[in-house]
């Protein structure tokens, strides 16, 4: 499975990385910033996206909405720090099928995948 | 004396911790207001004494009058937070807090102590906590406008010359409201919050 990891932070996305289980932490791939993961997404086959909100460049929401009107959106867990229920409401309405505050634990992680069939 | 400056990984790892304070900020401020509220990424930046002026300038906002109130914070890591609010229209924000539809210059000032407490202790508590420190906070009080801020800023906010100031930017859609949080980081508080981003970043290398 290829996991693609979104977030302008590399203390972000490593914390992220360490947080995911073994058995999808084998061909994990980052971006730092929401352009770099619109061409990841196109370029390459992406089975599962964390995506952060507040970024720079281009934010998580237009992320989302891009590859929705392309129709390439990969199964997205958004990860962010704005806990907003409109920002949850949003993110879902755009495609993602998760939305989970920053920082998650391992354990939280894994409770999350097992539940959306991907563990 | 120069504020020292943090390695990248060190700033890297503070911006993310900034990122996630000021999201709760962000939620916290929505929830009072009962509306969407946009963020923008918040900046670490060490600022010259000489410069302090261009942190009030505020961008689309600046032809209008500001009002500012701080809130020092003490404990391990202590600092000074002020925040800014575009001072035009108060009504839209009356509206939103639910004070009368023209309120009293009286309940105006308690409504921005108000939010300034929220939103303040949301940020501070925000970056402190995952860096396993506490916090105490003064009570807000009203600076007043754009040269007061920056009389402030220059004569009481200790003798620095350089300081790491966060800022970040809070908007409501589509509502007349902006304001925004400048936190001022103390230069002994820079060494501890180094050393705390060590600790910090060892336990996540042994996670």
């Amino acid at each position: 499975m290829r996991v693609l990891i979104v977030d302008d932070s590399r203390t972000a996305r490593m914390m992220l990385k360490r947080a995911l289980p073994p058995a999808l932490g084998g061909d994990v791939l980052e971006a730092a910033g929401g352009s770099e993961a619109i061409r990841c997404v196109q370029s390459d086959h992406i089975d599962l996206m964390f995506l952060d909100l507040t970024m720079p460049d281009v934010d998580g929401y237009q992320v989302l909405k891009t590859l929705q009107e392309g129709g390439r959106t990969p199964p997205t867990i958004v990860v962010s720090a704005d806990v907003q229920p409109l920002a949850q409401q949003r993110v879902r309405q755009l495609g993602a099928m998760a939305f989970v505050k920053k920082s998650l634990s391992q354990s939280d992680l894994a409770f999350l995948l097992r539940g959306a069939g991907l563990l | 004396m120069t504020a020292p400056l943090l390695a990248e990984d060190k700033r890297d790892a503070l911006q993310e911790i900034v990122n996630i304070g000021m999201g709760a900020a962000g939620a916290a401020l929505a929830q009072v207001l009962g509306a969407f509220v946009e963020l923008s990424v918040p900046r670490i930046d060490l600022v010259d004494r000489r410069r302090a002026a261009t942190l009030f300038n505020t961008g689309s906002w600046s032809d209008n009058e500001i009002e500012v109130v701080r809130q020092p914070f003490f404990g391990g890591i202590s600092g000074e937070s002020l925040m800014l609010f575009d001072g035009a229209e108060p009504e839209h924000l009356a509206d939103l807090v639910g004070y009368a539809a023209t309120p009293s210059k009286e309940e105006q000032q308690e409504m921005l102590l108000d939010l300034a407490n929220v939103v303040i202790g949301s940020c501070v508590n925000g970056i402190v906590e995952p860096l396993a420190e506490v916090v105490s906070f003064a009570p807000p009080s009203r600076l007043g406008g754009r040269p007061d801020a920056h009389a402030f800023v220059l004569e009481d906010v200790g003798h620095w010359q350089q300081a790491l100031v966060i800022n970040v930017e809070f908007k409501l859609e589509q509502r007349q409201f902006r304001c925004r949080v400048l936190v001022f980081l103390s230069e002994t508080s820079l060494v501890r919050i180094d050393h705390a981003i060590v600790r910090f970043l060892d336990a996540l290398a042994a996670s």
